[in-house]
């Protein structure tokens, strides 16, 4: 069991997020957050596992945030969850060692992220 | 709705707004990368939504925008106010559509079109439109030139040369050949190769080997990805570029001409046949194990599954599903027999006839999911709480009106004072439930200012003006019945200032003033009412050109006309059939005046005044009441009766000696401040005895509405109540001259007037 | 459980087989040396238990009940074992 922070701007989204961890990962706790500061926060508070984070948001994006979250935390299982499947973002996402999830989510996208996930998290637990 | 659509709708409309203020700001103020980021943004968002709720057409439209606004963003295009004008026509549209949605839970059926239409006047903007620059095409992987095909390539097709051929339908043609190598911790993001790879359309050849041999078992860590997985493909490089979109920098893909692949052999029925025979057969023969009675149950089950898996793969959903269903039997009688049947004849089937394209009839199950646990709660449930708050008043009237009558038997006794004690307790209860209760109606003016930055944009450039629009007050809240009332009158207010209170931008420089007009908004609480002003700073109304008009279109008399002070003249502009504009002009000349506003404003117990100075502008004044749920009425007597008069009808209540009523052709009238007021009877009036009393003053209670006044007479005035008006129900739906009905104190059923009814 | 340990020296894949079942199977492989891998009820193999199979060096028992993989990707491996 392990908590998943999901930032996103938008609530349909981390919506979209909670409804299809229900059916992937019923027993993970989710934090949800609608911006990079309030996300640098709950990482810092909290024992976030595991982070899930918008690429476009206003303010701080996405991959600025995770270049963040890799100063404190850098093994967390991170993906940059995007409609903008464009190569610069998903290299520097790779660069950054966060994985990239598609827009619109789908089950079977982020199943296989949170399996990967499951797997770093206990090779290194953070 | 789920919870998720409702979400949508909510977001979507915010999204919307946000979009629109973004637009008309940067056109306002000028390029700003905040403003278009913020812009894009909106649509970006607005387009991902639209996917999750499944509306192609919007996704479509919201999509040609974004490409648009993205090379605003790069400054490969200029936004003019064309653009601006199609971004926001885009944005209407959307916003009808989910106007569709919300109350049909879909789009019109001609929503493709408008789409298709909306995204070509879009992508009209685009630099060189029609060529591929959407942001798919820029970011495919690099392709080697053709020709000279690397070597891995050659070889992959020379090793695969069998393979190929028995895949290729009809001879040689174009394909794809696919380099993979995963990166060494691609399982910890979540990557899959071999589930990609099985996503490659038109499949003709797969290799997979290690990229470094393989060192002892002992040594192997199970999730460093050592693999490396080559294949060729019948489908596009389009198609595959956008498969591999997500690991670009993991594959190579080469397009390879049809030349470069080995002839085709002929070959018939599906390439998978034969092996899914096969695997239908390998369970046919685990059921025939006999005596299998401590694993049967996991044997049967296993074996089902697999050849149902089988049967789908091979295009037989048909037969998958009767594999299924025998399983399942077969389980519950605890016997292989009716799976093995089954399986003997799916095989029997799957090998005598040609693979059909069944694809449809898929499992509706697995979407319907337990709806999302939010707390929504409809507008009428509301509304059933406010009239539950409402009636609950009027029991504690009731009740206080008990109270007094036990207080005056007990003649203030201790019991008395204890039950005085409790009445007030259940006083400040009540009137803190319904306060809260109306609270849940409230919502801030936010909601109506939303619209008007757009409005006044469309105006400003169909005019030829420039005007800034400056709201404040934003938080204000009000019943929503009021906000909802307020916005025609409101548009029309707005719409009136544009069009006559402000001056060309040449007439404006000539008067020394500066070129961008302002109109302000700004809504506030004023005690227990509600203020909005609007104000313009134009040429306001000249009282003189007024009186012309007023005389031209006959309001008044010229006496009276002539008679009335500057402020009053103004008024008139409120008068039925005014209008101030020199030419009927497309904006305002929609066929309804101030009077209308007037008249809106009115039915919301509200009161509308005016205040402008020539050369300076124009306010107008919007005085409303919190909520209407609740009426404030007067109640009188007349021939032995009660009735309910609405307060705000009310101007004053005056005692008139008989000398100065005077009676023209049996109509009575008398004057109130140089104004003639006509007397109507209110007994008279509801056919009751009247009573006689010639020598003393008469009653009167002064009413004004709709511009019209009159004065009734009346026996007593009783009591001035906050009350509920029920409508007019039962025997009584058909009355007329009644607002509706309240129940009083004592039980009894008070009538409320219609003022604007009774008015000559 | 989708790899489980069948009679004496047989790793069973059952079901799908996620990425986690690879660490599963290559323990049970390092401790049974020369064991057979049971494949033919497994309905979804993740790569990762691929490459450790591939990384054993010994072929599967039977066709694979992942009829992609039985398609495309057994003929690549070594033959051994056979359906029994």
């Amino acid at each position: 069991m392990h908590k998943v922070l999901i930032v996103d701007d938008s609530k349909l989204a981390r919506m979209v997020m909670a409804s299809a961890f229900r059916r992937i990962r019923p027993d993970w706790t989710l934090v949800e957050t609608s911006n990079a500061d309030e996300a640098l926060t709950a990482i810092s508070g909290d024992a976030v596992d595991v982070a899930l984070i918008d690429f476009n948001m206003p303010g701080i994006d996405g991959l600025e945030l995770v270049a963040n979250i890799r100063k404190t935390h850098p093994n967390m299982p991170v993906a940059v969850v995007s409609a903008n499947v464009q190569n610069e973002i998903i290299g520097r996402a790779r660069e950054l060692n966060a994985g990239f999830i598609p827009k619109p989510l789908t089950d079977e996208s982020l199943a296989a992220f949170l399996s990967g996930a499951a797997l770093r998290l206990k090779k290194s637990p953070t | 709705m789920s919870a998720l659509e409702d979400q949508f709708v909510a977001e979507a409309r915010e999204l919307i707004r946000q979009a629109t203020d973004n637009l008309i700001a940067l056109e306002r103020d000028g390029m700003s990368s905040d403003r278009i980021d913020s812009v894009f943004r909106a649509f970006h968002t607005l387009k991902g939504s639209a996917g999750v709720v499944e509306l192609p057409a919007m996704s479509l439209v919201l999509h040609a925008a974004e490409d648009v606004l993205d090379n605003v963003r790069h400054g490969t295009l200029v936004a003019g106010a064309e653009m601006v004008d199609a971004a926001l026509a885009c944005l209407d549209q959307v916003s009808r559509w989910v106007d569709n949605f919300e109350a049909a839970g879909a789009l019109p059926s001609q929503a493709g079109e408008d789409s298709r239409a909306m995204a070509q006047r879009l992508r009209a903007f685009l630099p060189r439109s029609g060529d591929q620059i959407v942001s798919s095409a820029s970011d495919l992987p690099k392709e080697k030139g053709q020709g000279s095909l690397p070597e891995w390539v050659s070889r992959l097709i020379a090793a695969e040369r069998d393979t190929i051929t028995s895949q290729m339908p009809k001879g040689p043609m174009a394909a794809t050949a696919i380099s993979y190598e995963p990166f060494a911790g691609c399982f910890y993001n979540g990557d899959d190769p071999v589930q990609l790879m099985r996503q490659v359309p038109g499949l003709l050849a797969l290799q997979i080997e290690p990229r470094e041999p393989f060192g002892p078992l002992a040594d192997i860590d199970p999730y460093a990805c050592n693999l490396r997985l080559r294949a060729v493909s019948s489908g596009s490089r389009d198609e595959i570029a956008a498969l591999f979109r997500l690991v670009p920098d993991q594959i190579e893909i080469i397009s390879v001409p049809p030349e470069a692949l080995p002839a085709a052999k002929m070959h018939l029925g599906s390439g998978d046949q034969p092996l899914i025979c096969k695997v239908i057969e390998a369970q046919c023969e685990l059921m025939r194990i006999p005596d299998r009675a401590d694993d049967l149950a996991g044997c049967i089950g296993a074996a089902a599954r697999v050849a149902e898996n089988a049967l789908r793969h091979g295009q037989r959903p048909d037969l998958a599903d009767t594999v299924k269903h025998a399983g399942a039997l077969a389980l519950g009688q605890r016997d292989a027999g009716p799976l093995l049947s089954a399986l003997e004849k799916a095989l029997a089937a799957f090998t005598s006839t040609p693979s059909t394209m069944a694809v449809n009839g898929e499992s509706q199950a697995a979407s319907e999911r337990p709806a999302d646990r939010v707390l929504r709660v409809s507008e009428a449930k509301i509304e059933a709480l406010v009239n539950l708050a409402g009636e609950l008043v009027v029991a504690r009237n009731a009740l206080s009106y008990s109270v007094g009558q036990v207080e005056r038997k007990l003649d203030s006794g201790e019991v008395a004072r204890s039950i005085q004690r409790d009445r007030d307790a259940i006083d400040r209860l009540v009137t803190e439930l319904h306060g809260a209760v109306l609270q849940l109606r409230m919502v801030p003016f936010s909601q109506l200012f939303g619209s008007f930055p757009r409005l006044v944009r469309d105006l400003a450039r169909q005019l030829d003006k420039k005007v800034a629009l400056v709201t404040s007050g934003e938080t204000t809240e009000a019943d929503k019945t009021i906000i909802d009332r307020l916005f025609e009158p409101m548009v029309h207010l707005v719409r009136n200032a544009l069009d006559h209170g402000i001056e060309d931008p040449g007439q404006r420089r000539a008067a020394g003033k500066p070129e961008a007009a302002k109109i302000s908004i700004a809504a506030s609480r004023s005690g227990d009412r509600l203020l909005v002003e609007v104000t313009d700073d134009g040429r306001g109304i000249d009282p003189s050109v007024v009186r012309r008009k007023a005389s031209e279109r006959q309001i008044l008399p010229p006496d009276e006309l002539a008679a009335l002070s500057d402020e009053a003249a103004v008024d008139l502009v409120f008068s039925a059939g005014f209008s101030t504009a020199s030419t009927v002009s497309d904006i305002s000349g929609r066929g309804f005046g101030m009077d209308v506003v007037r008249t809106a404003i009115e039915q919301i117990g509200g009161r509308v005044s005016l205040h402008s100075n020539v050369g300076v502008g124009t306010t107008v004044r919007l005085e409303l009441p919190m909520t209407i749920a609740m009426s404030r009425i007067m109640v009188v007597e007349a021939g032995g009766q009660s009735f309910g008069i609405a307060m705000e009808a009310v101007s004053e209540t005056v005692r008139v000696a008989p000398d100065r009523v005077s009676t023209i052709k049996n109509n009575a009238a008398f004057v109130l401040r140089d104004r003639v007021v006509p007397i109507i009877s209110l007994a008279e009036l509801m056919k009751l005895p009247r009573r006689k009393r010639d020598a003393e003053p008469r009653l009167l209670v002064v009413m004004e509405a709709a511009g019209r006044i009159a004065a009734l007479e009346i026996d007593a005035v009783r009591d001035r109540l906050d009350v509920v008006l029920k409508p007019m129900q039962g025997l009584l739906a058909g009355a007329r001259g009644y607002a509706g009905t309240t129940l009083l104190g004592n039980g009894q059923v008070l009538l409320v007037l219609d003022v604007k009814e009774i008015l000559p | 459980m989708t790899i489980r340990r069948g009679d004496e020296d047989i790793v069973v894949l059952d079901g799908v087989c996620a990425v986690e079942d690879a660490e599963t199977l290559l323990q049970m492989l390092q401790a049974t040396p020369g064991a057979l891998v049971d494949w033919t009820q497994c309905r979804q193999l993740h790569t990762a238990v691929l490459q450790v199979i591939m990384a054993s060096g010994s072929a599967p028992v039977g066709p694979c009940g992942d009829v992609w993989v039985q398609q495309w990707l057994t003929p690549k491996l070594p033959q051994k074992g056979t359906a029994g």
